[in-house]
């Protein structure tokens, strides 16, 4: 045995003494696994449980196949209501002017919803500052954001008018700052933003509509749908666990009408 | 979960939940994250209940999630809270084998800066003391690699607190013999 080691297990047993287990931790273990149960629940669409521990099983695997630098390609999807991938008959006149209301209008921006703290000026500003070194003197209007839970790092949906005209992006807070996910031209008539991005077991599919949307839902074959998990009024999250070039997205008015219909990009 | 497995988690949580906070301690190098990294890993622990089916094998299961969300949890926030680096930290001045503390303070230092996974494999070797066979297998690496990693580890320490390399290679590899 050298010394080094002999003062290694020492100085490791004297440094370990110092942390003081917190007297409530079973409680807070059980909520945190419910919370993540919930999660994990929801980003599944539902399916079984032993699904869900065969997420668990794979964490490290996915985490490795979705590092920031082989995040799957995103991109904004425009779906006017006459869009002829859409199993809904063209709307009328009236109905077409009821579906305006879902536009992301740039004249006119959705309102921001989710976490009330991505939006606060603190947190906003270095996604600004970020997207302003790309865009100068364009200002985001935040439409969503969240703190995500696992990484406990910021994420937000924004719009922006920018010398190119109205653009549309997925921020987040990264090692390095803040990373720019997704950075789109806004296509005229867009009732839908779709952002795969990576996510702590799976990559996530991101949704972004109006508010006013009723349901969000996702086909990882193209044709059964289940529902998203709401985020928030008119945002949805759900695991991309489709085939690219299959798997489809659909929003649901309030009324019951078919808002957007499209392959997930 | 159902009652009786709650129970029994409980139990376990009870029972261990002191000695995996150390760890976890060691592991991250302050008390929040420790706490945090604990509780994460033991509501992971708690949805994988049913599935761990050997009681012996649940403080391997365990250890493994630490690890691995603590190397989750660095490679998203090694930018912002930690730098892992082969340089280790200035050597102190005036170090003396027989000032202990001042030694044993420059070593915490150093384990603190090494590589997130030697620092795993110092932790599970000379605290945990685990065999070889036993870090590779919650690491999920090989017995060759975690001889290597030690041996490297053990350099950058010696180096960091001036002392000498006074022990023969087979025991630098060897190390917690078991």
């Amino acid at each position: 045995m050298s010394g080094i080691e002999d003062e290694l297990r020492t100085t490791l047993r004297t440094q370990a003494n110092r942390a003081q287990l917190p007297l409530d931790l079973v409680p807070r273990v059980e909520s945190r696994a419910r919370s993540m149960r919930r999660r994990r629940n929801a980003a599944a669409g539902g399916v079984a449980t032993l699904a869900v521990v065969g997420l668990v099983v794979g964490v490290s695997t996915l985490l490795g196949g979705h590092s920031p630098e082989h995040t799957p390609p995103l991109a904004s999807s425009s779906a006017p209501p006459t869009l002829a991938a859409s199993p809904s008959p063209s709307p009328t006149g009236t109905a077409k002017a009821a579906l305006s209301a879902y536009v992301l209008d740039p004249a006119d921006p959705w309102p921001y919803r989710g976490d009330p703290r991505v939006s606060e000026a603190g947190t906003l500003a270095p996604f600004q500052r970020a997207w302003e070194s790309r865009h100068p003197g364009s200002k985001l209007h935040p439409l969503w954001g969240e703190i995500y839970e696992p990484s406990q790092l910021p994420e937000l949906v924004a719009f922006a008018q920018t010398s190119d005209g109205p653009r549309w992006a997925f921020l987040s807070g990264s090692a390095n700052g803040v990373r720019i996910v997704v950075d789109q031209p806004l296509k005229p008539h867009t009732t839908a933003l779709l952002a795969t991005v990576p996510g702590d077991e799976v990559a996530r599919l991101i949704v972004v509509a109006a508010p006013e949307a009723k349901t969000i839902r996702y086909a990882a074959d193209g044709r059964n749908y289940t529902d998203m998990y709401a985020l928030a009024p008119g945002v949805a999250v759900h695991p991309r666990e489709g085939t690219p070039g299959t798997d489809r997205v659909q929003v649901i008015g309030a009324e019951g009408e078919q808002i957007f219909e499209d392959l997930v990009p | 979960m159902d009652d009786g497995a709650a129970s029994e988690f409980r139990g376990y949580v009870a029972a261990r939940s002191a000695a995996l906070l150390r760890t976890a301690y060691l592991l991250t190098g302050n008390h929040a994250d420790a706490e945090d990294l604990l509780q994460t890993a033991l509501a992971k622990t708690y949805l994988a209940w049913r599935t761990i089916r050997d009681p012996g094998a649940v403080d391997a299961y365990v250890h493994r999630v630490l690890v691995n969300t603590r190397t989750s949890w660095w490679r998203r926030r090694r930018h912002l809270t930690e730098i892992a680096t082969d340089e280790v930290p200035e050597r102190p001045r005036e170090t003396d084998l027989g000032e202990h503390v001042a030694v044993r303070d420059a070593l915490w230092t150093a384990v603190l800066a090494l590589p997130r996974k030697q620092r795993a494999v110092i932790v599970l070797r000379y605290y945990e003391d685990l065999s070889e066979a036993e870090t590779a297998r919650i690491l999920g690496i090989s017995v060759g690699t975690v001889k290597s990693t030690t041996a490297k580890a053990l350099a950058k320490l010696r180096e960091a607190v001036g002392l000498r390399d006074d022990s023969a290679p087979a025991e630098i590899n060897g190390g917690a013999h078991r």
